[in-house]
C-alpha cells in the first residue's frame, strides 16, 4: 500500500510538473494599458497619475508646447523636466505610472504637454492640456517702421470683386452709373520676426497687444510720402488678421449704361501686397528687461478700384 | 514525446505489478513479420516534402511476450481467452527520406472473437506504445510541406489495431495471419504532424510456454451490473495556430504555427453502466483548459508572424465545457474508452466549439485508481491535444 501511495505521488508530481513547463509564457506579452490617454492640469490640479502597466514600458519624446512654441523635455534620471521662460513642470517616472506636477505655466492660452508610453510592441500617445496658472504681460515700449522703403510681392498681388448691380431686364433709360464712395476697406495683415527662433520676438509678434500700423500717404491726401503714421491701429498678431481703413483708393469714374441690355455693373479692388520692416520695444517679462525685436509687417493693401460692365 | 514514454513505462510497471499479483499460468511469445500499404492519408508521404520522395509501402517485424491470467483469478474468469504483453518491433518505410525507421515498443492486449473450428480462432489484438526513430524536421517551415524534411517528432506515439486468424498447429505452436491498421502521431505536440496511417499485413508463429489452461467460457455468474464514475484529471502540451489575416475580411486565412507548446488540462466526470465486466457505457461531463486557444484575435499586429506575439486572451477564452457520450470496453489491466461530444459552453471562439471526439486508454493501477492516456480529436478530423493523467473509478467492483 506504501509502495502504490508512493507510486501515486510520483505520478502526480510528474504531471503536475509536466503540465507547468508546458506554459508558453513566451508567445505572451502584457497589453501596454494608461489610465488616461489625456488629462488636465492647472492652477486647481497641479498634480496627475497616469496608471501605466504592460511590460517594461519607457515614456519617451516628451515635449510642451506652448505661446513660445515647442519645448522638448530634459530626461534627468527617469524625472522629465520642462523649464522654460514662462513655464515648469516635472514628470517623475514611478514603477506604476508617471507622475505629473505642474509647477508654474504662465501662458495667455492653455499649452500642451505630450508624451509617448512605449513597450516593445505598442505605443500610446498622451496628451495633457495645460491651463494657465497665470498669464503674462508685454509690455510693448515703442514701435517704428521703416517708412521710406518697402517691398513688393507681386506673386501675392490679387483683384477683389467687391460689388455688383444687376440688371437682368436692362435700364428703362441709359443713364451715367458712379459707385457710391465706401466708407472702408479691409487689409489684410500679419507681423513676421525676422528671427521665428527668437521666443521673445515670437512672443511681442503674436502678443495681441494694439499698436500704431502706417497708412499709405497718397490716399489721405500726402502725395509726398508714400507711407505715414496717421491714426490707424492694429493688434500683433502672427496670423493673417485684417483692419477696416478708411483710407481708400479714389472711387473710379462713372460709367455709360445703355438702355434695354441685360447687363451687370462691378466694383472690382485690386490689392498690392507688401512689406514694411518694423522694430518693437519691449519689456522680457523673463528678464524685465527692454529688448527690441525686429521684424516686417506684411500687408495686403486695396490700391485701385476698378468698374466692368458686363452684358448679358 | 519522452513524457509519452514516461507514461508507457509506467502502465508497463503496473502491468507487471498486476500479473504479479495473480498467478500467471500462460505465457506466449510470437514474432511476426510484416508488409504494409501506407495510406495516402497526407501530403507528406504522398511526396509534397522537399526530397519529393512518396512512402507508399513498408516492411516490419515484431517480437511479443503476453500472459494470460490464471483461471482461478478474477481476471481469468471474466477474460478467459485475454492475453496482454508488451512488444518491440521495427518498421522500415519505402521510401523512408522523409520518415526515417523507426523502432516501436508497446503494450498489448488482444482476446478471442471466435472459434471458428477445433484449430482455428479469430482474434483482435491492439498496441499502445511509442515509436522513435521518426526522421524531425529539420530547418523549414512546418506548415510548407514543400520544404519540409521529416516529421514534427523523433518519437511519436504508436496505436494499432489488428484482427488476426490463429491457426494451432500443435498445442504449444500455432501460426498467425492478419490484417492490422496503426497510426503514428505525436498528438499534435509538434509540427509537422499529418499523421501517418499503414494497413499491415502479417504472418507469425506464437509460442505457449508455461501451462496450458483448458478452453473455456467466461464466468460472468458472480458479476453484478451496476453504475461507477470515473473522475479523469489530465495535461498535456500541444501545438498551435493562429490567423494572421484574422479580421481581414477580404483577405484568405493564412494559418501560422505559433512557436512553443501551449498547457492543455481538464477532467471528465463520466458515470458509466457495467452491462457485463466488458462492456459499460455512459455519457461524460467534460471540462478542458488549452493555453492557446481562440489566440487570433489577440495577436500583437507589430510583431512578425515568424515570432508572433499574443496578447493573454481572457480566462473564459480558453476554456470549455462540452458532454459527451461513452463506450468503454474493459479487460484486465486495460480499458479503451471512445467518446463523441459537443461543446456546451464555449464563450471564446471556434477552437473549442463544437464536435470532439476522445480515444482513451485507462491503466488500471488499482481496482480504483488509473493512469490515463488519450488523444482528443476535434470535428472529426482536426488533429487536438494529448490527454495525459489520472483517474479514480468511485464504485468500482
Amino acid at each position: 500500500m506504501k509502495n502504490r501511495l508512493l507510486s501515486f505521488r510520483i505520478l502526480v508530481i510528474t504531471i503536475l510538473t509536466l503540465g507547468l513547463a508546458s506554459c508558453n509564457d513566451d508567445v505572451f506579452i502584457e497589453p501596454l494599458k494608461v489610465s488616461a490617454e489625456s488629462g488636465e492640469l492647472g492652477p486647481d490640479q497641479k498634480e496627475l497619475f497616469i496608471d501605466i502597466s504592460g511590460g517594461d514600458w519607457v515614456v519617451k519624446n516628451m515635449w510642451f508646447y506652448d505661446d513660445e512654441g515647442q519645448t522638448y523635455a530634459n530626461n534627468n534620471n527617469g524625472t522629465f523636466e520642462i523649464h522654460t521662460a514662462f513655464s515648469e513642470l516635472s514628470a517623475l517616472v514611478k514603477s506604476k505610472g508617471l507622475e505629473i506636477n505642474l509647477i508654474k505655466c504662465l501662458n495667455n492660452n492653455p499649452a500642451s504637454l505630450c508624451f509617448t508610453v512605449t513597450n516593445e510592441y505598442d505605443t500610446r500617445d498622451i496628451v495633457v492640456t495645460v491651463f494657465p496658472t497665470g498669464s503674462y504681460d508685454i509690455e510693448i515700449q515703442d514701435v517704428s517702421y521703416v517708412l521710406d522703403q518697402w517691398g513688393g510681392f507681386p506673386n501675392e498681388d490679387f483683384t477683389s470683386q467687391v460689388i455688383t448691380y444687376a440688371y437682368p431686364q436692362g435700364l428703362a433709360e441709359a443713364t451715367s452709373f458712379a459707385f457710391p464712395q465706401l466708407d472702408d476697406m479691409p487689409v489684410l495683415y500679419r507681423f513676421e520676426p525676422w528671427n521665428e527662433d527668437d521666443i521673445f520676438a515670437r512672443l511681442v509678434f503674436g502678443s495681441g497687444v494694439v499698436v500704431p500700423v502706417p497708412t499709405y500717404g497718397p490716399f489721405i491726401g500726402d502725395k509726398l510720402n508714400f507711407w505715414i503714421m496717421a491714426d490707424e491701429k492694429a493688434e500683433l498678431t502672427m496670423s493673417r488678421k485684417h483692419f477696416f481703413s478708411p483710407y481708400i483708393p479714389p472711387m473710379p469714374a462713372a460709367v455709360d449704361l445703355p438702355a434695354g441690355r441685360p447687363l451687370d455693373v462691378s466694383l472690382y479692388c485690386y490689392y498690392e501686397s507688401i512689406g514694411l520692416q518694423c522694430s518693437i520695444k519691449a519689456v522680457n517679462p523673463a528678464t524685465g528687461l527692454s529688448e527690441t525685436v525686429k521684424g516686417r509687417l506684411r500687408m495686403m493693401m486695396p490700391m485701385k478700384f476698378t468698374s466692368e460692365v458686363q452684358f448679358r | 514525446m519522452k513524457k509519452t514514454a514516461s507514461i508507457l513505462t509506467a502502465a508497463m510497471l503496473a502491468f507487471s505489478a498486476a500479473a504479479a499479483d495473480s498467478t500467471a499460468v500462460s505465457h506466449r511469445l510470437e514474432i511476426s513479420a510484416r508488409g504494409a500499404y501506407v495510406m495516402p492519408s497526407n501530403k507528406i508521404v504522398k511526396g509534397e516534402n522537399r526530397y519529393g520522395a512518396t512512402t507508399t509501402a513498408a516492411f516490419g517485424a515484431a517480437a511479443e511476450y503476453s500472459f494470460s491470467f490464471s483461471p482461478k483469478s478474477r481476471y481469468g474468469r471474466y477474460y478467459p481467452y485475454a492475453y496482454q504483453g508488451i512488444g518491440v518491433g521495427f518498421v522500415g518505410f519505402s521510401s523512408s527520406k522523409v520518415t526515417g525507421n523507426p523502432v516501436n515498443v508497446y503494450v498489448l492486449q488482444g482476446s478471442r472473437i471466435a472459434n471458428l473450428s477445433e484449430r482455428l480462432t479469430l482474434d483482435y489484438e491492439w498496441n499502445f506504445g511509442i515509436s522513435a526513430g521518426w526522421k524531425k524536421n529539420r530547418g523549414a517551415e512546418p506548415y510548407d510541406y514543400t520544404e519540409v524534411n521529416g516529421f514534427g517528432s523523433h518519437v511519436n506515439a504508436y496505436i494499432d489495431l489488428g484482427f488476426k486468424l490463429n491457426y494451432a498447429l500443435s498445442e504449444r505452436v500455432s501460426l498467425t495471419a492478419g490484417l492490422n491498421l496503426s497510426h503514428f502521431s505525436n498528438g499534435n505536440t509538434d509540427y509537422p504532424n499529418p499523421g501517418v496511417n499503414v494497413v499491415w499485413g502479417k504472418v507469425g508463429v506464437l509460442w505457449k510456454l508455461g501451462d496450458i489452461p483448458q478452453l473455456r467460457r467466461p464466468d460472468w455468474s458472480d458479476y453484478d451490473s451496476h453504475m461507477s464514475y470515473d473522475v479523469t484529471v489530465y495535461g498535456a502540451w500541444r501545438k498551435n495556430l493562429f490567423d494572421w489575416n484574422y479580421g481581414h475580411e477580404v483577405l484568405e486565412p493564412d494559418i501560422r504555427v505559433i512557436p512553443g507548446h501551449f498547457a492543455v488540462g481538464g477532467f471528465n466526470f463520466n458515470p458509466l453502466w457495467h452491462f457485463n465486466p466488458m462492456f459499460s457505457a455512459g455519457a461524460s461531463l467534460d471540462f478542458q483548459y488549452d493555453e492557446g486557444a481562440n489566440l487570433s484575435p489577440y495577436f500583437v499586429p507589430t510583431t512578425l508572424p515568424d515570432n508572433p506575439k499574443f496578447y493573454r486572451q481572457p480566462f473564459s477564452h480558453r476554456v470549455m465545457a462540452g458532454l459527451s457520450v461513452r463506450a468503454e470496453l474493459q479487460m484486465p489491466v486495460f480499458s479503451v474508452n471512445i467518446g463523441i461530444g459537443h461543446s456546451l459552453w464555449a464563450p471564446g471562439g471556434e477552437d473549442l466549439r463544437g464536435w470532439y471526439q476522445m480515444f482513451t486508454l485507462k491503466t488500471f493501477l488499482t481496482r480504483n485508481l488509473y493512469l490515463s492516456t488519450g488523444y482528443r480529436l476535434v470535428r472529426f478530423r482536426n488533429p487536438g491535444n494529448l490527454m495525459l493523467g489520472l483517474g479514480w473509478r468511485f464504485n468500482a467492483r
